[in-house]
């Protein structure tokens, strides 16, 4: 079946079997890769989009029900040749492991930055509980979204 | 990992095309927020042919208020009801249990009707409802029925529901307060997590005296339960350490839980006690 949908702005157009997730469609049928796919039921965050704005575990979501809907990947987050902000600060501040988790961490984090602009350094926890890091190094990616925060207000 | 072999994606705009959708079909299944339904699918637990979406039928979307009583569609997110005004003043312990349902990610995907559909003995919304007398509204091929939240369950992943029938409306009928109500669990990470112990409780207090209360405890039975012994004991009485050491009692006493992976039947019993008291506490002083 065929879904329509629009990613990171453009409408695009996938073909897809009914029980596809749309991690799965963003990585196989659309090329982006950037979303990570690890445990595939939801508790890892690795594979965190904004569906409508809002930040979504693809891989539980079915790829048919985002058709007409807007789904924005970190794929999307640079414009114009500049990078986001949030991926700004994660180079500057080291805020990088292995990096597999980055994605979805900076997806929840943009979404949690638009609800809020000025986050306490436990807010920042609480946003990012539903995002894991094997490599367990949280304390410089709440570092990093802190500093990532105070740019984007600085710098509208 | 293979995709499972669902060969239809459905999408009704109406309760009647869902119901009609679902009778045509043996193996069909509702799908709505789908946490737990596509982890069931990719671990091969459930093999639906036919996925009927009912995440675009309107009428399934929403919180109302009608006549005292609170209406809450079967599809509405979890983040949206964890946001309602009327939600968070009045039915505090919905908002404990819809913080702690997931993370984030979760809330904004998953629907309080797929919580109490899902039927696991330890879901995060089912004792909140219990303890405020919560009702739902099923549709089915013969018509609709209501049903007692209570009467809903009938063991881990089982409810009342006939193959082609949908939950299409959860009701507090609000003849209980919410206001003093709170929900709490044990669990090991806090956050995307599963309860090893939960509780929920509903009081309403009376110059300190109980006028009624409502104990509920999660991941202890095949079903969510009422603490209904408990319940009748604080009837009258106020909250003094001798009542609320007969409550953890009889809390610890009700519970008739399973050794897993999580944790022994030992400790869970203990910790259901335990949690009953400190969350009727929680409950109190939120007067």
């Amino acid at each position: 079946m065929l879904v329509q949908l629009k990613v990171n702005g453009r409408d695009v157009a996938a073909e897809i079997t009914p029980a596809m997730s749309l991690a799965s469609c963003l990585r196989t049928e659309l090329g982006l890769t950037g979303t990570k796919l690890s445990c595939e039921v939801g508790e890892c965050g690795s594979c965190t989009v904004l569906l409508d704005g809002k930040p979504v575990t693809s891989c539980l979501v079915p790829a048919a029900q985002t058709a007409g809907r807007s789904v924005e990947t970190v794929e999307g987050l640079a414009s114009d040749g500049s990078l986001h902000p949030l991926q700004e600060a994660f180079i500057k501040l080291n805020a990088v492991q292995c990096g597999f988790c980055i994605p979805g961490m900076i997806m929840a984090a943009k979404a949690a930055l638009e609800k809020n602009a000025n986050p306490t350094p436990e807010e920042v926890r609480f946003i990012l509980s539903g995002n894991l890091c094997r490599c367990t190094g949280y304390q410089k990616i709440v570092e990093a979204v802190l500093l990532a925060a105070q740019e984007m207000r600085d710098h509208g | 990992m293979a995709e499972p072999k669902t060969t239809e994606y459905v999408v009704p705009q109406s309760v009647g095309e869902a119901v009609e959708a679902l009778s045509e079909s043996p193996k069909a299944r509702v799908i709505a927020g789908g946490t737990d339904l596509m982890v069931g699918m990719r671990e091969g637990h459930v093999h639906p042919t036919r996925l009927v979406d009912i995440t675009r039928i309107q009428e399934l979307i929403g919180i109302s208020t009608q006549n005292g009583s609170l209406r809450i569609g079967a599809a509405t997110k979890i983040d949206e009801i964890l946001h309602h005004p009327t939600v968070r003043s009045e039915y505090p312990a919905l908002v404990d249990a819809g913080q702690l349902l997931g993370g984030w990610q979760i809330q904004n995907m998953a629907t309080l009707a797929g919580n109490l559909c899902n039927a696991s003995p330890a879901a995060e919304m089912s004792g909140p409802l219990l303890v405020l007398d919560a009702e739902v509204e099923v549709m089915g091929p013969s018509g609709e029925r209501r049903i007692p939240l209570g009467e809903f369950w009938t063991g881990p992943g089982k409810t009342v529901l006939e193959p082609a029938e949908i939950l299409t409306t959860i009701v507090i009928p609000g003849k209980v307060s919410g206001r003093l109500s709170a929900y709490q669990r044990v669990d090991i990470r806090h956050s995307v997590d599963i309860a090893l112990v939960s509780s929920a409780v509903g009081v309403e207090l009376s110059e300190g005296k109980v006028q009624l209360a409502r104990i509920a405890l999660g991941a202890v039975a095949p079903t969510v339960i009422r603490v209904t012994e408990a319940e009748a004991y604080l009837q009258g009485r106020t909250l003094s350490e001798e009542v609320l050491d007969k409550v953890e009692d009889l809390a610890e006493a009700a519970a008739v839980p399973i050794t897993d992976v999580r944790a022994s039947a030992e400790y869970r019993s203990a910790m259901a006690g335990v949690l009953a008291r400190r969350v009727l506490l929680l409950a109190a002083e939120r007067g």
